[in-house]
């Protein structure tokens, strides 16, 4: 029997700032019950792997997970597949 | 969407007299419009356009958020009209529309000051510049978080 977690599979879409280094949607898998900063850290990586020239770690800090109907908050836990979008920083108006 | 909202994202060119049109009520003396526009220059930089990027889905709730905070603060009787528009805009184009109208102008200038504010800090809507020079940058913005209502700053 495997000690390992079991895996969640996110579909990120990407919007703004983040468009610039891929327009996406990316896809990462994460351990079930992976909690916002954990699929950030995912994405970070997705996201250098799509795109060697990402590196903002202040964009990622400053932008929220959502899903089409809320903004998660750092706590939340994702147990099953989802799709997600990450925001930066918002502008409208 | 009620029959005293009307909240959209559009690709289409924003015209102000629909929303005066939508709000217009026999019941309601006081009628404000805010008209959001592309202007050019920013932080001292020439600007020759703005591209507007939208998360519809997400933004669409909360407009309706905001539609019902406004009722539960200046009365159920507001009729509200928010429209943003996505894609690219030259200098002097329209991107927002917010309307709400009310039987006394206070609560509608009220209303419509505190829509327009709560838009730029929560709604999923990001803008990038597209400058003389030939660069673009998407702007600096507002974080967004798991709540409801950003801020008291206003003062309403």
């Amino acid at each position: 029997m495997s000690d390992s977690p079991d895996l969640i599979s996110l579909q990120i879409r990407l919007f703004g700032a983040f468009r610039s280094f891929h327009n996406g949607p990316v896809q990462v898998s994460v351990a079930a019950g992976s909690q916002v900063a954990a699929i950030k850290a995912a994405l970070a990586d997705e996201l250098k792997r799509v795109n060697g020239t990402f590196d903002k770690p202040a964009l990622l800090a400053q932008s929220a997970l959502a899903t089409d109907s809320a903004v998660l908050a750092d706590s939340d836990c994702l147990h099953a597949d989802a799709q997600l979008a990450i925001l930066p920083p918002v502008c409208g108006g | 969407m009620s029959g005293r909202d009307y909240l959209r994202i559009s690709g289409s060119p924003l015209v102000a007299q629909a929303a005066i049109d939508f709000v217009a009520d026999p019941a309601h003396g006081a009628a404000d419009l805010f008209v959001g526009t592309v202007r050019d220059h920013n932080l001292g930089k020439p600007v020759r356009g703005v591209s507007y990027d939208v998360f519809d889905g997400l933004c669409l709730t909360v407009f309706r958020e905001l539609a019902a905070e406004v009722r539960a603060r200046w009365g159920e009787r507001l009729k509200v009209y928010i429209e943003h528009f996505q894609g690219r805009l030259d200098i002097g184009g329209v991107s927002i529309l917010v309307a709400v109208s009310s039987p006394h102008r206070d609560e509608s200038f009220k209303a419509c000051r505190y829509l327009i504010e709560e838009i730029k800090h929560r709604a999923p809507i990001w803008k990038q510049e597209h400058y003389v020079d030939g660069d673009s940058e998407w702007v600096q913005g507002h974080a967004l978080c798991a709540h409801g209502p950003a801020d008291e700053t206003i003062g309403l």
